[in-house]
C-alpha cells in the first residue's frame, strides 16, 4: 500500500508539474463552457427537428377518440408511446424521460355528441425552452382544428344539400355552406386542446447541462492521457526499472490509478464550483452530485485502463482515446441533454458511460429529482467500473514479450 | 553459463550485441523469469523475487528517470519504492547526489539536466537502497570523459565498501580498467573468463587486428569473431 502511494504521489506531483496538462484540464473546459453556456443560453432552444417519442392515453372507444389518434399516427413527427392508463402517460414526463404527453379522455366522443367541447390534454414539461413539447402541443392542436374544420364541412354541406332540394343552383349552394362553415368555425370547437405542466421543477439553464457534459468529456482525455503514462514509462524504460523494484504489480497499477481517479475527481469537482460560483449552477442532492462525480471518476479510469491494454504505443492510443471520448460524447449527452436525443439513440447511448454518468446529473440538476434519483447511475457506474478493470486487467500486459 | 561474483569484486561481462548480456542482467533482476538454472545473489535465490529484488540495484542502459520531476523527487520515489523512508532516505539522497555531483542541482527537474547528469542521476537511482549487487548495463554510452571517471571513481568506490559490480560494455578500455575478473560470452554461454591478464594470455599468434595487436579487444574478436551481429 505504501508503495501504490509513493507511485500515487508521484503521478500527482508529475501532473501539477505539467502546467501544459493543467491548462487542458481546467483551464480549456472553463473557458468551453463559458462560451458554449453563453450561446445556448439555455438548452432547448436548439430549432433541430426529429422524432419526438410521445405517450398517449386513449381512454375513448368512441369514434373521436379513434380519428384523432390515427390522425395523430399519421403526423411523422411524432412517435406514439400507448399507454394504458393517464398515470402511465403522465409518468415519463413527470421523470423527465419525455417532454410531452397526450390523453384523450373517456366521454369524449359522447361529449362531442351532445354539442359540448371536450378536451385533449397534452401535459408538458416545465421547461419553456423545450421545443418538443411545443411540436407535440402544435400537432395536437393542429389536428383538434382539423378534425373539427372537417366534421363542420361535413355537416355544413349535408345541410345545404338537404334544405336546397334537387333544383339547387350548385353555386348557390356552395356559397351558402361556405358562409355557414366560416360561421361555426369561428364558435367553439368540438375538440379543444388542454395544456398542463408535469409535476416537475426544472433548472434548464445550460450550464447545468454545459458544466458536468464538458467537465466528464474532459476527464476522459485527462484520465486517458494519465493512464496513457503507463506506455509513456514503457517506453522509456522507467516502467522496468519500477517493476524491478520489490512492489506487486497490482500496488504499482493500483498507485497509478489512484492517481488518475484522484486527478478525474479533483478536476471535475473544481469546475462543478466554478460553475456554482460563476454559473449558478443548481446541485439538487449535493451528496448525490459528489457521488456520481466519484463513480463517474473511476469508470472513466477504469475504461482508459481498458484502452490502455488494447494498445501497444502512445501514439496508438491518441487516436483511440480522441475517437473513444468525442464518440462518448456525442452518443452520452455530454453536448447536449439526452431527452432531446431521439429515443433508440438514448438507448444505444446506454453502452457509454457518459449517458449513465449525464443521466445521474441531469436528474439531480435540472429535474430536481433528488439523491434517489441518482442511484442507478452511482450502481450502473460502479458495474462498469468493475466490468472494464476485470477486462483491463486480464489483458493489460505488465511487460512486453522479450 | 556459470559464474559468481565476489563481494568488492567489479565483474565485466563482454559481448557482442544479442550475446545475451542484457538478458542474464534482466533474469539476476528478476524481470525475466529464467526458462531454466537458478542464481543467488547474496544468499536469496531469484526465484524469492521479492526478497532477491531488495538486493540488487540495476542501472539500465537507457535513462530511465522521470524527467518532469527534480532529481531529488527521483530518488525519493524509488527509495520510498525499496522501503527507505523518513531521515534514511534524505540523508540518501543527499548523500548520493554528492557523490555524483548533483547536490546542488538536486530540486531541478531532470529534463534540464545533460546528457552527463542524467547518467549519473541513472546511477545514484540504482544505489538508494544500498544493494549487495550493483548492476551497470552500458552506464557510459553518450557520455564525456569526465562523467565516464566520475562513474569510474563511484563504481571503484563501491567496490572498495564491498558492493559487488556486475559490468556490462562495448568498450574495452573500460572493461581493462575497472573489471578484477571479465566473462566473454557469446550466444548465451561463457567462451572464457578470468582476470584481464589470464585473458590476455589467450592470444594467439596470428592476431585478427594486425594494426593493434595487443589489448582485450584483440582477445575478444578472436574468440566472438569480426562478423556484424546485428
Amino acid at each position: 500500500m505504501r508503495a501504490a502511494l509513493a507511485i500515487m504521489q508521484k503521478d500527482l506531483t508529475r501532473f501539477v508539474s505539467d502546467r501544459r496538462a493543467l491548462v487542458m484540464s481546467i483551464v480549456v473546459p472553463f473557458f468551453l463552457i463559458l462560451i458554449i453556456g453563453a450561446v445556448f443560453g439555455s438548452f432547448g432552444s436548439s430549432t433541430g427537428t426529429s422524432v419526438v417519442d410521445t405517450p398517449i392515453y386513449v381512454g375513448d372507444q368512441g369514434a373521436v377518440g379513434q380519428q384523432i389518434l390515427q390522425s395523430l399516427k399519421q403526423v411523422p413527427n411524432l412517435n406514439l408511446e400507448m399507454k394504458t392508463s393517464a398515470d402511465e402517460a403522465r409518468s415519463p414526463v413527470e421523470n423527465g424521460d419525455r417532454s410531452a404527453a397526450i390523453i384523450i379522455p373517456a366521454g369524449t366522443t359522447s361529449a362531442v355528441q351532445q354539442g359540448q367541447t371536450a378536451n385533449i390534454t397534452v401535459i408538458k414539461t416545465p421547461s419553456s425552452q423545450d421545443y418538443r413539447a411545443l411540436v407535440v402541443q402544435s400537432i395536437v392542436e393542429n389536428v383538434t382544428q382539423n378534425y373539427t374544420a372537417a366534421n363542420i364541412a361535413a355537416n355544413v354541406a349535408v345541410s345545404a344539400v338537404q334544405s336546397s332540394g334537387a333544383t339547387a343552383n350548385p353555386t348557390a349552394v356552395a356559397d351558402q355552406a361556405r358562409q355557414q362553415a366560416a360561421q361555426q368555425l369561428s364558435q367553439t370547437p368540438l375538440v379543444g386542446v388542454a395544456t398542463e405542466t408535469a409535476n416537475q421543477k426544472v433548472n434548464d439553464s445550460s450550464y447545468n447541462q454545459v458544466v458536468p457534459g464538458y467537465a466528464l468529456m474532459f476527464a476522459m482525455f485527462a484520465v486517458a492521457g494519465g493512464v496513457g503514462s503507463i506506455l509513456e514509462e514503457k517506453e522509456a524504460g522507467v516502467w522496468k526499472r519500477v517493476l524491478i523494484s520489490p512492489i506487486s504489480r497490482w500496488s504499482l497499477l493500483g498507485g497509478k490509478l489512484l492517481a488518475q481517479f484522484v486527478i478525474a475527481v479533483g478536476q471535475i469537482s473544481l469546475l462543478f464550483i466554478i460553475g456554482r460560483i460563476l454559473f449558478g449552477i443548481n446541485l439538487g442532492s449535493i451528496l448525490g452530485v459528489f457521488l456520481v462525480i466519484v463513480t463517474t471518476s473511476l469508470a472513466t479510469t477504469a475504461f482508459s485502463m481498458l484502452l490502455v491494454s488494447f494498445v501497444k504505443t502512445r501514439a496508438q492510443l491518441q487516436p483511440v482515446t480522441t475517437i473513444s471520448v468525442l464518440t462518448f460524447s456525442a452518443l452520452g449527452g455530454a453536448w447536449w441533454p439526452l431527452y432531446l436525443m431521439p429515443g433508440w439513440l438514448q438507448q444505444v447511448g446506454k453502452v457509454t458511460l457518459s449517458a449513465w454518468a449525464m443521466t445521474g446529473f441531469n436528474n439531480l440538476m435540472i429535474f430536481n429529482k433528488g439523491f434517489a434519483s441518482a442511484v442507478p447511475a452511482i450502481l450502473v457506474l460502479l458495474a462498469y467500473s468493475g466490468a472494464c478493470f476485470l477486462l483491463a486487467a486480464r489483458f493489460f500486459r505488465f511487460q512486453e514479450a522479450a | 553459463m556459470s559464474f559468481q561474483i565476489k563481494e568488492g569484486e567489479i565483474f565485466g561481462l563482454l559481448g557482442p550485441n544479442g550475446a545475451g548480456k542484457s538478458t542474464t542482467i534482466n533474469m539476476l533482476a528478476t524481470y525475466l523469469a529464467p526458462t531454466s538454472g537458478t542464481a543467488t545473489i547474496a544468499g536469496v535465490s531469484i526465484s524469492d523475487s521479492q526478497r532477491a529484488k531488495r538486493n540488487v540495484g540495476l542501472v539500465p542502459q537507457e535513462i530511465a528517470l522521470y524527467d518532469d520531476i527534480s532529481a531529488e523527487r527521483n530518488m525519493r520515489f524509488f527509495g520510498e519504492l525499496f522501503g527507505v523512508s523518513g531521515n534514511e532516505l534524505t540523508a540518501r539522497v543527499d548523500d548520493l547526489l554528492d557523490k555524483v555531483g548533483l547536490l546542488d542541482r538536486k530540486k531541478d527537474l531532470v529534463s534540464t539536466f545533460s546528457g552527463g547528469m542524467k547518467r549519473r542521476l541513472n546511477l545514484a537511482v540504482g544505489l538508494i537502497h544500498q544493494p549487495p549487487l550493483l548492476m551497470l548495463d552500458e552506464p557510459t554510452v553518450g557520455v564525456d570523459p569526465q562523467t565516464r571517471e566520475a562513474i569510474f571513481e563511484l563504481v571503484e568506490q563501491l567496490a572498495g565498501s564491498g558492493t559487488a559490480t556486475l559490468y556490462t560494455t562495448h568498450y574495452m578500455e573500460e572493461a581493462e580498467r575497472l573489471c578484477d575478473r571479465i566473462a566473454i560470452i557469446d550466444e548465451g554461454r561463457i567462451v572464457a573468463s578470468g582476470t584481464l591478464d589470464e585473458l590476455l594470455e589467450l592470444r594467439t599468434e596470428a592476431p585478427v587486428r594486425v594494426e593493434r595487436p595487443h589489448g582485450l579487444a584483440e582477445v575478444f574478436l578472436q574468440l566472438t569473431g569480426k562478423q556484424y551481429r546485428d
